[in-house]
């Protein structure tokens, strides 16, 4: 069609354009070109009407005191604000203090967290030594263990305040500490349960100095022999002291 | 024995009655600024929400919102431009949330065939057909449409009342009546 170009030149035009000659030739011709103008301008005038009609509407007679009313309370709030101190800053200020507070009490709490799990940690350590009682065992408690026949278990409340607790008993115990690895532990219990009832070398040797000073020329106590066969753990096999049958319980 | 009362005297009472009289005095200027702008806030805000007790609780909320941030305006000439956005803004904002809730009443409502241009204009539907085509406007040519279609406000007022250019009102008030005749054709 070719009226179809001049389509968007009858829509400026019925909205405000100037019309210019080629098309003012062309719509003294066109008969269907003319009527789509006249559509297109009652249309966009039938918008403005309604526009013009829409915001020429008026308020409320009493619009305007109303809002003289709503500005002088207003004005009233804000007084009674001023001269009761309040002020929006206030609020703000408040929220920043409510803040502040927040985050500072979130440092203690991660203190706490912090030591919290250090304790878990130290606790885990303590508790991975129980495990393995022989380790720190002293060697004359475990050999009274062994000898009333219980199994060499160390209580874990023993071990559980802290490291450093442990360290200052294991200072501090007049008995000699015999580090042993955890797979001979086994073999350490026996030995020491053998020798603990008759063997005074043995004896001497897990335990310290005689308190009482020796006289020169005193006679020494007589320390019987020990039979190194007896200490190995195959031959100790026969006279285990320990009840295998606890170990099942 | 006697005593000394260290006071000096009228000093905080000066600043006070200081204080008030500027207040006074801002709160008059205001309310002669308002005897000339209310009626303005309102057809900014019919225009947007067609409804004219929505219009009137929106003008008031920004006449109000004027009042509060008076003193902070540095510009006071401009004070007719600062209340038509401030209540344009909140006029846009009823109507979203008014829009919102029709939606979701209206959810299962089927649509209906659209009828002619003619049939539109000669019946109360063109009105409403012509407040949803407005919605899709963009806003500042919405503006521009409305604050033009205001009784004795030329292209030059608008300009002057939006802080823009003339030709910018021109190309922008084109562009929306064009917009919304092709909605409504």
């Amino acid at each position: 069609m070719t009226c179809e170009k001049y389509r968007d030149a009858l829509i400026n035009v019925a909205a405000g354009n100037p019309l210019d000659r080629k098309l003012a030739n062309h719509l003294e011709s066109c008969t269907p070109c003319r009527t789509t103008l006249e559509g297109e301008q009652a249309l966009f005038t039938a918008i403005d009407d309604a526009l013009r009609a829409s915001m020429g509407q008026k308020p409320r007679a009493d619009f305007l005191a109303g809002l003289h009313a709503q500005i002088a309370q207003a004005a009233q709030t804000q007084d009674a604000q001023k001269q009761s101190g309040w002020s929006p800053m206030w609020a703000w200020a408040g929220a920043a203090a409510l803040a502040l507070v927040l985050v500072a009490m979130s440092h203690p709490w991660a203190g706490l967290r912090r030591q919290t799990s250090e304790a878990v940690h130290l606790k885990a350590a303590t508790l991975r030594v129980h495990e393995s009682p022989p380790v720190t065992q002293t060697a004359r408690g475990l050999a009274e263990n062994l000898g009333t026949k219980q199994h060499a278990r160390i209580d874990s409340a023993q071990y559980l305040p802290s490291a450093e607790s442990t360290l200052a008993k294991r200072a501090a115990t007049p008995e000699p500490e015999v580090v042993v690895p955890p797979d001979e532990a086994r073999a350490f219990a026996l030995f020491v349960a053998r020798v603990a009832g008759r063997d005074a070398m043995a004896e001497a040797v897990v335990r310290p100095a005689v308190e009482k000073a020796v006289e020169r020329g005193a006679e020494l106590p007589r320390v019987p022999s020990v039979d190194l066969a007896d200490l190995q753990p195959n031959s100790l096999r026969w006279n285990d002291p320990i009840d295998e049958s606890a170990d099942s319980e | 024995m006697q005593e000394i009362a260290l006071i000096r005297p009228g000093r905080s009472t000066d600043t006070e009655v200081v204080r008030e009289l500027e207040q006074t005095a801002l709160r008059r200027e205001f309310e002669e600024r308002l005897a000339e702008c209310g009626t303005l806030a309102f057809r900014v805000a019919r225009g947007v929400l067609r409804h004219a007790p929505d219009a009137e609780d929106v003008a008031q909320e920004a006449i109000l919102q004027a009042y509060r941030r008076f003193p902070r305006l540095r510009d006071r000439s401009c004070f007719r431009a600062w209340l038509v956005r401030i209540t344009f803004r909140l006029a846009l904002d009823q109507a979203r949330s008014v829009r919102r809730r029709e939606l979701r009443e209206t959810l299962w409502a089927v649509e209906v065939p659209r009828p002619t241009a003619e049939d539109l204009a000669a019946s109360g539907e063109f009105e409403r057909r012509l407040e949803k085509a407005m919605e899709t406007l963009p806003e500042k040519s919405r503006l521009v449409l409305l604050l033009s279609a205001l009784d004795g406000h030329t292209l030059g007022e608008v300009a002057e009342l939006l802080q823009v250019p003339v030709g910018t009102v021109k190309s922008r008030l084109h562009f929306a009546r064009k917009r919304l005749a092709e909605k409504l054709r």
